[in-house]
């Protein structure tokens, strides 16, 4: 077919149609001035561990690294404010407290300074631990299933993390006799059709998936109550530790808005996500919790 | 004795009234288009010496009771010359005028409408079909929605939009009645033109407060549209050729006087332009198997029969039906070697939507004083969107090898019945009161997964479940004229909606006050409580058809909203005249999607990703018109504010609403200079959206130690795009033809291409490799050329 003269007219037109105009819009400095995030989820009776680095605005190196906080001062209060400790360097942002173990039923708060950023300040109570009272599991092949049934504590508003958690351990022949090489390694990845899971978004079959189950006592506070989960635990497993987790309703929310999170990013369709933060003037979390976990030894 | 005394007393006020009674006749008739036969709504009839009057209704009736005796009669109507007629009134007389189009629009707007200043309408326009067709406009593509949007307290979403927003409601939150039916979805080419073709509407009224209390259903505005009944007399017609549609409108008599019909019709032709291109494109890639065709079309058909069987009985049939929808298909040939077969891939995509509607209407006229309208309606929206692939050997579509597609439904269905009654006991009193009942089906939105290969096949249906809900209602309402000076509406309005075992009953109050100051000004209030039990679900701002209607259910309530609102009206020397008006609305159980909910969330029920709050708003809103002369015009400005409130979002915070704008102008300019040119211009500014932009991004954890970057968003709604604005001009060239009326329609949009916000986006901007944050901008500068013809 012969183009002609209209033709190229209306392919202009449409083509001026159609063609958006694009511009650049310069961001203030006020709303991009960097500030220190903190990442400290933390167990009861462990080391407390936290991570310091900085925010930058969006357009920053774009898909690159942001820089880890190497030079801050952190510090850790008890609830009367008295001086518990003083976080150290380790290496690439991360600080730890030698020498204290955070305590369930205590609240802690966290100070943070760092040259040419405004301070950040957080505080968490770390939840109490409460017990599994039960697990009925059923092996199908490659994964399990898991009844875990757990007495909530009538007097408080418990938040509670699943985590079904396999080690395994695989041998590899090896050309030289009587030596055999080794893989460990461990994975963390649970479904439930439960109701009561928050945070991950279902799949066409009904289940909520995660590297937690994350869900509040709302439904059955003070009373008994039993979570259906299936995991994948492989063909030979060694070890699977069932944990449930004593969470904050700060490290609840959290924890939920970051996984809501993730299943949204670069979805168009998808509304947008405000991850959680209990860090003020900051970034980032600083939340405690306690764990009760049952080992199956295969 | 009390009881004798009671007794007398009756028995003396029943023979009095009886008396009064006796002493007062009604007249009563229509008033319509002397050349078309058309009815004419809201047109004036008035008796100078007595001071009453009253307006025809929706249907062009009238009843007025006078005392008996001689009067003049003045009969009036906005553009027609006035007809005054002597009577005397001894008995109950019919009287059905036929006005004639004026010249002097001067004269006429003096007595042609009631004043603004007696009417106890607020928050009330009535649109001028002429205006409306004489602005300049997007792609000379004349919308009545847009030029709403030009009015204060009425604002578009985005860029293009015809989406409307009222006093900081939502999009779902606007009844809009074709001849009295509800349209669920009235955009067409996602957002930027609206269904309705100029050119067969008579009508528009747009109510954004002070509702009356036959309105109901929708929070925060009533747009009532009235389709043109049809020339009873001779046939005529209308018609444009646009730059990417056109459209043809025929009404005329089928039986002269009797019965007429009224044809309407518009199409775009982007999909035909194209094809041209497509097929050369085609042409140029024939060697490598590669074959494209794709297009967007939209289409709307409008029809109406009138029939008048007696004085006393008429009934109408109006239908519409439109639809959108945009294709593409791919396909490539390929020669496998190793079983030396021909094979075919294809892939297609695309979405199609659009309404359906019917109404059969029946006005009886049971006296002078007694009028009713009996119809029977039905309306369907609709959409689809879906993509499948399919690969099959040599020429064996029917059998292919593999097949898969995906397809996502959604809709709603009412059938409903509505009987109005029309009263006219005195010059003092109008009462309007009714019944009605929708019966409602919500299809949410269905998933469907077909898969087929050789082997193995998936058929899946999973989604929404369809919801039906019964909503039944009555209202009754009074005009009333308390005193000279002080005039009210009253009523109320009582709706019940039965939805899964579940009922709703509310009782919805409406109060309107006028208090004429002097002949000139008046001061006015209202309040109303108002019920909705639908809700729109919207993912983007853009008018989407993916947009869900969806039901309050026994999960999640209906929503409500009460408005309080006060102006006052003068009218100024020269045609000019001011009203100014202040509101505060508050509207409990809105709906939206929870955090990283999406329309295609699979397997979840639409009532598991929702969280639900409050909103308010309040504003002042000032409208500056001039309406006689060779220039008229408004100048019309908003000051308001909207906000949003729910538990699970923003942390339960308060936040702005998308469309919270501060600032909201309009200036409105058409100047005639003779018969054969008019101009126009149009001038708007509005503040810039509310939205959620995430500006930092920072490293996350979870308590497995897995890192992932953040954006971080501070707060719902809190970054500002750009303001908004824009100017149009425009100018018709008229020419009488022997056969009618042919118009030269120029125009150009955006006339200083203002890079208005579309969207943001963070990328790279063209021919650069830095990362920034783009602003979006859809229409340049755009002119626009159209032929209109009329015969």
């Amino acid at each position: 077919m012969k183009i002609n003269s209209s033709h190229l007219f209306i392919v202009a037109a449409i083509t001026f149609f159609v063609i958006s105009c694009e511009k650049e819009v310069k961001l203030k400095e006020d709303q991009i001035n960097p500030r220190i995030v903190v990442n400290g989820i933390f167990e009861a009776s462990d080391t407390l561990r936290i991570h310091l680095s900085e925010s930058r605005n969006v357009l920053f190196n774009n898909g690159g690294d942001l820089p880890n906080l190497t030079s801050a001062s952190a510090s850790l209060l008890s609830e009367n404010d008295e001086v518990l400790g003083t976080f150290s360097h380790d290496s690439f942002g991360t600080y730890s407290l030698i020498g204290f173990y955070p305590v369930a039923g205590k609240e802690y708060k966290l100070i943070v300074n760092s040259p040419g950023l405004e301070e950040v300040t957080s505080q968490n109570l770390i939840p109490e631990i409460i017990s599994i009272a039960s697990i009925d599991t059923i092996r199908q092949s490659e994964n399990m299933n898991f009844k875990i049934t757990i007495n909530d504590n009538p007097d408080e508003v418990n938040y509670y993390a699943i985590i079904i958690e396999s080690r395994v351990t695989e041998i590899f022949p090896s050309p030289i006799p009587n030596v055999n090489d080794t893989l460990s390694y461990r994975f963390r990845y649970a479904c439930s059709k439960d109701v009561i899971i928050e945070g991950a978004s279902e799949d066409i079959d009904g289940s909520k998936c995660g590297q937690s189950l994350l869900f509040r006592d709302e439904n059955f506070n003070g009373s008994s109550y039993t979570v259906d989960v299936e995991s994948f635990i492989g063909d030979s497993p060694d070890t699977v530790i069932i944990s449930l987790q004593s969470i904050s309703e700060e490290l609840f929310k959290y924890n939920t808005s970051l996984q809501r999170y993730q299943e949204t990013n670069g979805n168009p369709f998808g509304e947008p996500v405000q991850v959680y933060s209990n860090i003020e003037n900051g970034f980032g979390i600083f939340a405690g919790y306690s764990v009760y976990a049952d080992t199956i030894v295969f | 004795m009390r009881i004798l005394n009671c007794l007398v007393l009756c028995t003396v006020l029943l023979i009095s009234s009886s008396l009064l009674a006796q002493n007062k006749h009604t007249i009563s008739g229509y008033i319509k288009n002397e050349m078309t036969g058309e009815a004419l709504i809201g047109a004036r009839v008035y008796v100078n010496a007595l001071k009453v009057g009253t307006i025809t209704n929706v249907y062009g009736f009238y009843s007025l009771t006078l005392p008996e005796g001689a009067h003049e009669v003045l009969f009036s109507f906005v553009g027609y010359e006035v007809i005054k007629k002597g009577i005397e009134l001894d008995s109950d007389i019919r009287i059905s005028i036929n006005l004639k189009e004026g010249n002097n629009l001067k004269e006429v707007v003096v007595t042609g409408e009631k004043k603004l200043q007696e009417s106890t309408e607020i928050s009330t326009i009535n649109l001028n079909m002429d205006k409306v067709k004489s602005l300049p406009v997007l792609l000379g593509e004349v919308d009545i929605i847009k030029t709403a949007q030009l009015l204060p307290g009425i604002q578009s979403g985005s860029e293009g939009s015809s989406g409307i927003y009222v006093r900081g409601g939502g999009p779902d939150q606007n009844l809009i009645l074709l001849d009295g039916v509800p349209i669920y979805n009235a955009n067409h080419l996602f957002g930027f033109f609206s269904v309705f073709n100029a050119d067969a509407i008579n009508s528009v009224k747009i109510v954004k407060g002070g509702f009356p209390a036959r309105y109901g259903g929708r929070l925060s505005s009533v747009i009532d549209i009235r389709m043109n009944e049809g020339d009873m007399k001779k046939i005529h017609g209308e018609g444009s050729v646009g730059i990417i549609s056109s459209k043809f409108m025929l009404n005329g008599p089928i039986f002269k006087d009797k019965t007429s019909f009224m044809v309407s019709g518009r199409r775009t032709y982007i999909d035909i332009l194209a094809r041209p291109f497509i097929s050369a494109a085609n042409n140029a890639n024939s060697e490598s198997g590669d074959r494209s065709s794709g297009g967007y079309f939209f289409y709307d058909l409008n029809g109406k029969i009138n029939h008048i069987i007696n004085d006393n009985n008429r009934v109408y049939f109006s239908a519409y039906l439109g639809r959108d929808r945009f294709y593409i298909d791919q396909r490539y040939e390929y020669f496998n070697q190793s079983d030396s077969k021909n094979y075919t891939e294809s892939a297609n995509g695309g979405l199609s939507w659009g309404n359906e509607i019917m109404a059969l209407r029946w006005n009886h006229q049971y006296s002078p004083k007694l009028f009713s309208n009996f119809s029977l309606n039905f309306s369907d929206y609709n959409f689809n969107t879906g993509f499948g692939s399919k690969v099959w050997a040599e020429d064996d579509e029917d059998n292919p090898i593999e097949d898969f597609s995906f397809d996502y439904i959604s809709g709603i269905t009412d059938w409903g019945g509505r009987l109005d009654f029309f009263y006219y006991p005195g010059p003092n009193h109008e009462i309007n009161f009714g019944i009605g009942e929708i019966y409602h089906t919500f299809r949410p939105g269905v998933n469907q997964l077909k898969f087929n290969e050789v082997g193995s096949s998936i058929d899946l249906k999973f989604g929404s479940p369809n919801t039906f809900a019964h909503e039944f209602y009555g209202f009754i309402e009074d005009d009333m004229v308390l005193t000279k000076r002080l005039s009210a509406n009253v009523g109320v309005h009582f709706s019940n909606l039965y939805v899964r075992k579940k009922l709703y009953p509310t009782i919805q109050p409406r109060g309107a006050l006028n208090f004429k100051l002097d002949e000139k000004s008046s001061i006015k209030a209202s309040y109303s409580r108002m019920a909705q039990f639908l809700h729109l679900l919207s993912n983007t701002s853009i008018g989407l058809p993916t947009d869900l209607w969806v039901p309050a259910t026994d999960k999640i309530p209906p929503q409500y909203g009460n408005q309080f609102s006060v102006g006052y009206v003068r009218e100024l020397p020269k045609g000019y005249r001011i009203s100014t008006e202040g509101y505060y609305k508050t509207m409990d159980n809105l709906i939206e999607y929870k955090e990283g909910a999406s329309f295609f969330s699979t397997n979840t029920n639409w009532e598991e990703l929702v969280e639900v709050g409050k909103g308010w708003s309040y504003g002042a809103e000032v409208l500056f018109e001039k309406r006689t002369g060779k220039t008229t015009g408004w100048i019309g400005y908003t000051l308001s504010w909207t906000k949003r409130q729910f538990e699970n979002l923003n942390d339960g915070n308060v936040y702005p609403y998308r469309y919270d704008r501060r600032h909201d102008v309009s200036v409105v300019v058409t100047h005639k200079f003779n018969d054969k040119i008019d101009v126009g211009m149009v001038w708007v500014y509005g503040t810039g959206n509310a939205i959620s932009l995430a500006l930092q991004k920072y490293n996350g954890s979870s308590a497995s130690g897995f890192s992932s970057q953040i954006e971080h968003i501070e707060s719902k709604n809190d970054y500002r795009m750009a303001a908004y604005h824009r100017l149009d001009l425009g100018v018709n060239i008229h020419k009488e033809k022997e056969w009618g009326e042919a118009t030269w329609s120029f125009g150009v949009y955006n006339a200083y291409s203002r890079q208005n916000p579309f969207y943001l986006d963070f990328g790279y901007l063209r021919n650069s490799d830095e990362y920034v944050l783009k602003q979006i901008s859809l229409f340049p500068i755009i002119p626009s050329v159209s032929y209109n013809f009329k015969f």
